[in-house]
């Protein structure tokens, strides 16, 4: 559909991929903060919150300035935070109900703002459905200036701060006993929250922002348990869907941006749930299937190994099939668990439908499992 | 034209009594967040329903968004029991996955699927009354206040029959199952009550304020009353107060009639928040320094009366050395002997000296005798 050439030849794509992907990798890494303090829905409320800000900056200045509209969609954003900020320490169920309950409100602002505003004869051609699901990829040298002027400013405090967040996301107790301010990275953490929501606004739009900040880390988890790693791919998640995204959208007529940058990155994030290592569905699966019959093989040779003190008289003394199943009634196949064991040489089939357990078996037995076999 | 007015403020106010009584069990349930994640799933089942069957006011579509959200909120569970992940995280991107699917496909096949991304948004409020139900010639009224009257009626008649046991299940979950109650079931029951007001709503009031119309009252509610019962009273007469100022303000304006009514509640909300006696803030405040009145007069009392025991009340029970034994800054430790001064429990003699007087006697030794 689209070739590494075709990027460099198209002046337009290439900033709105550019855009995209700065965003994107940005997003991805205020996310994985956002994920380890377990802030989703104060992520979607600033991010809901920008919708009136844009409004009442559209009102007041009647331009279509994208800077000002993301001065706009900072003011509230900040005005937001600040008042749920008394609500944070309350208990949870509490705190979620007014989260959502303010989130809809801050919307329903917005959309009655924005109606006043079209209702005016002046009104500019601005809708809202752009704002709702970002604009179209024809981007703007500007765009990409602001949001690469807001992803340099983001990251001072974060590297400034780096240390702080860390700790105060993994562990508030021991960050509040070594003397760091909870206020002061909480006001460092919201300040990141906003830029990075007002720079996505414009591409992503205010209804799937928030989505933007939970996929990537959320897929990045599966794959790693280190902090440094989680960022790297949380941010290269990020970029891979915005720039995926844009792309799609840029090639189909009518497809809008901020949509396929989600759906790009809500499949990566599934992906990851079914295919990573070690924490992927498909990877436990296949874990818990060996385990069970590594389980099974254990618990057959135990049973082996308890019948044979019965017959200490003869060395080989066979014991039928039908008495191991019915001491060990497992739901795999008792047969395969068997011939298994024979071909390991723990057990050897002494008749037909007859097996007991050899020396070796015996070894196994009383070494590996001397804890659990008296 | 004042006829459809009052079909539109009928309609709205239905939606608001149907949307708040799930709405109570929500927050106390701790899935208020739920509401606003199934608003954003129903979208996809109306556009998958529009594809086969090209009729916007078929129950079809009812039934399909409806299935839609509760197979969304279904694959969240599932994922969220592999703990992969944070239930709120998984949420936050599968419903948003599921939005954006819609909104691709709405722009996408645009001819073939006639509804506008703003209208499924923000509700079509203004519009309500040029549909309508015919049956048999007969002019019904508006198809989307029968829609909502019945599931309203619905709603009360399932939350009257099971009160006992979503009572049980919500707060209880544990004794409910031991009492034979099978809480997993009513509270799947409860999801699917969830699931078909928010589809019936979104088409009055729009995805996300439909989640606010669900939680928003039930909120609001629980800061007057302490009584469970009461909060399905409550909530339901918030709703309507809303949506009356709401649509008020809205034809004054002219602006998107849903929205107003959010941001109206949104206005109850706060007002109630800093003004609802007992539990509000300036309620709580004002109690706050009440207490801390009295407690230091109590203090001051007990201090006056034990120097006074001990014969060193000219030394210890100046004005000034009171200030430095109880470690009060001067002007707290003047206006608290003021006000005890008013209240008839100490008096200041000649040579700057506390006294208790005999209600002031009375007091300490209550206090020291508790």
């Amino acid at each position: 559909m689209f070739s590494i050439f075709n990027i460099f030849e198209n002046y337009t794509l290439t900033i709105a991929l550019a855009g995209a992907a700065l965003l994107g990798s940005i997003s991805g890494i205020t996310g994985t903060l956002a994920m380890l303090k377990r802030q989703h829905l104060t992520v979607n409320l600033v991010s809901y919150a920008a919708l009136p800000g844009i409004a009442i900056a559209f009102i007041l200045t009647d331009t279509n300035s994208h800077l000002i509209f993301l001065i706009g969609a900072m003011l509230t954003g900040l005005l937001a935070i600040v008042q749920i900020s008394p609500l944070i320490r309350k208990k949870r169920g509490h705190q979620d109900r007014i989260l959502t309950f303010i989130l809809s409100v801050f919307f329903s602002l917005g959309i009655v703002l924005f109606t006043f505003a079209q209702s005016k004869p002046r009104a500019a051609q601005a809708g809202i459905e752009t704002f709702f699901f970002g604009q179209p990829s024809v981007a703007l040298m500007s765009d990409l200036k602001i949001i690469a002027v807001i992803a340099l400013f983001l990251s001072i405090p974060l590297l400034l701060f780096w240390k702080e967040l860390l700790i105060t996301a993994f562990d508030p107790v021991y960050a509040a006993a070594s003397g760091i301010s909870a206020i002061k990275i909480e006001a460092v953490f919201a300040a990141i929250l906003i830029g990075n929501v007002a720079a996505g606004v414009q591409t992503i739009g205010v209804m799937l922002m928030g989505a933007m900040l939970t996929a990537p880390p959320l897929a990045a988890r599966q794959w790693t348990n280190n902090i440094r790693i989680l960022l790297f791919l949380s941010a290269l998640f990020g970029m891979l869907s915005g720039i995926a995204g844009s792309a799609l959208s840029y090639h189909i007529q009518g497809l809008p941006t901020g949509p396929a940058i989600i759906v790009c990155a809500g499949l990566i994030t599934f992906l990851s749930f079914f295919f990573a290592p070690k924490r992927g569905l498909c990877f436990v699966y296949f874990r818990s299937k060996s385990e069970q019959a590594s389980a099974g093989l254990e618990a057959i040779l135990e049973v082996l190994y308890t019948l044979s003190h019965q017959h200490t008289d003869k060395d080989f003394y066979g014991h039928p099939y039908s008495v191991i199943q019915s001491i060990f009634p497992l739901k795999t196949n008792t047969y395969t668990i068997l011939s298994e064991l024979c071909t390991k040489g723990l057990a050897v089939q002494t008749g037909r439908n007859e097996w007991s357990i050899t020396p070796e078996g015996k070894k196994y037995m009383e070494e590996d499992l001397r804890g659990y076999v008296k | 034209m004042i006829n459809a007015q009052m079909e539109i403020i009928l309609t709205v106010c239905l939606t608001a009594i149907a949307c708040a009584i799930p709405g109570v069990f929500l927050i106390f349930r701790k899935m208020s967040a739920y509401s606003c994640d199934i608003n954003h799933s129903v979208l996809l089942g109306i556009v998958a329903a529009f594809f086969f069957v090209q009729w916007i006011d078929s129950p079809a579509i009812v039934f399909s968004a409806g299935i839609v959200a509760i197979v969304a909120v279904l694959f969240v569970e599932k994922i969220n029991k592999t703990r992969l992940a944070k239930k709120d995280a998984i949420a936050g991107i599968v419903h948003p996955f599921m939005l954006s699917a819609a909104v691709i496909i709405i722009s996408m096949f645009a001819s073939r699927v006639s509804i506008d991304i703003d209208a499924a948004l923000l509700g079509e409020l203004a519009f309500t009354p040029l549909n309508r139900l015919q049956i048999m010639g007969y002019n019904l009224g508006p198809m989307a206040l029968w829609q909502i009257g019945g599931l309203a009626l619905l709603n009360i008649i399932f939350t009257f029959i099971f009160y006992k046991e979503l009572k049980l299940s919500i707060f209880d979950s544990g004794f409910a199952t031991t009492a034979g109650f099978a809480p997993k079931w009513i509270i799947y029951g409860l999801m699917v009550m969830v699931s078909f007001t928010s589809v019936a709503a979104f088409e009055v009031a729009g995805s996300i304020m439909t989640a606010g119309f669900i939680i928003g009252p039930a909120v609001i509610a629980s800061y007057f009353t302490k009584r469970f019962r009461n909060l399905f009273f409550i909530a339901p007469a918030v709703g309507v107060i809303s949506c009356l100022l709401g649509y008020k303000s809205a034809y004054l304006f002219g602006i998107s009639i849903a929205g107003m009514i959010m941001t109206v509640m949104g206005a109850i909300f706060f007002l109630t928040f800093l003004f609802v006696p007992g539990m509000g803030v300036v309620a709580k405040t004002i109690n706050k320094i009440k207490l801390k009145m009295e407690f230091s007069i109590n203090i001051l009392l007990v201090h006056l009366w034990q120097h006074e025991i001990l014969g060193d009340s000219a030394r210890k029970n100046s004005v000034d050395s009171v200030s430095v034994y109880l470690n009060w800054k001067s002007d707290f430790t003047e206006s608290i002997i003021k006000q005890s001064m008013n209240e008839q429990l100490l008096g200041l003699n000649t040579e700057g000296v506390l006294f208790l007087l005999p209600n002031g006697k009375i007091r300490a030794q209550n206090i020291l005798e508790r």
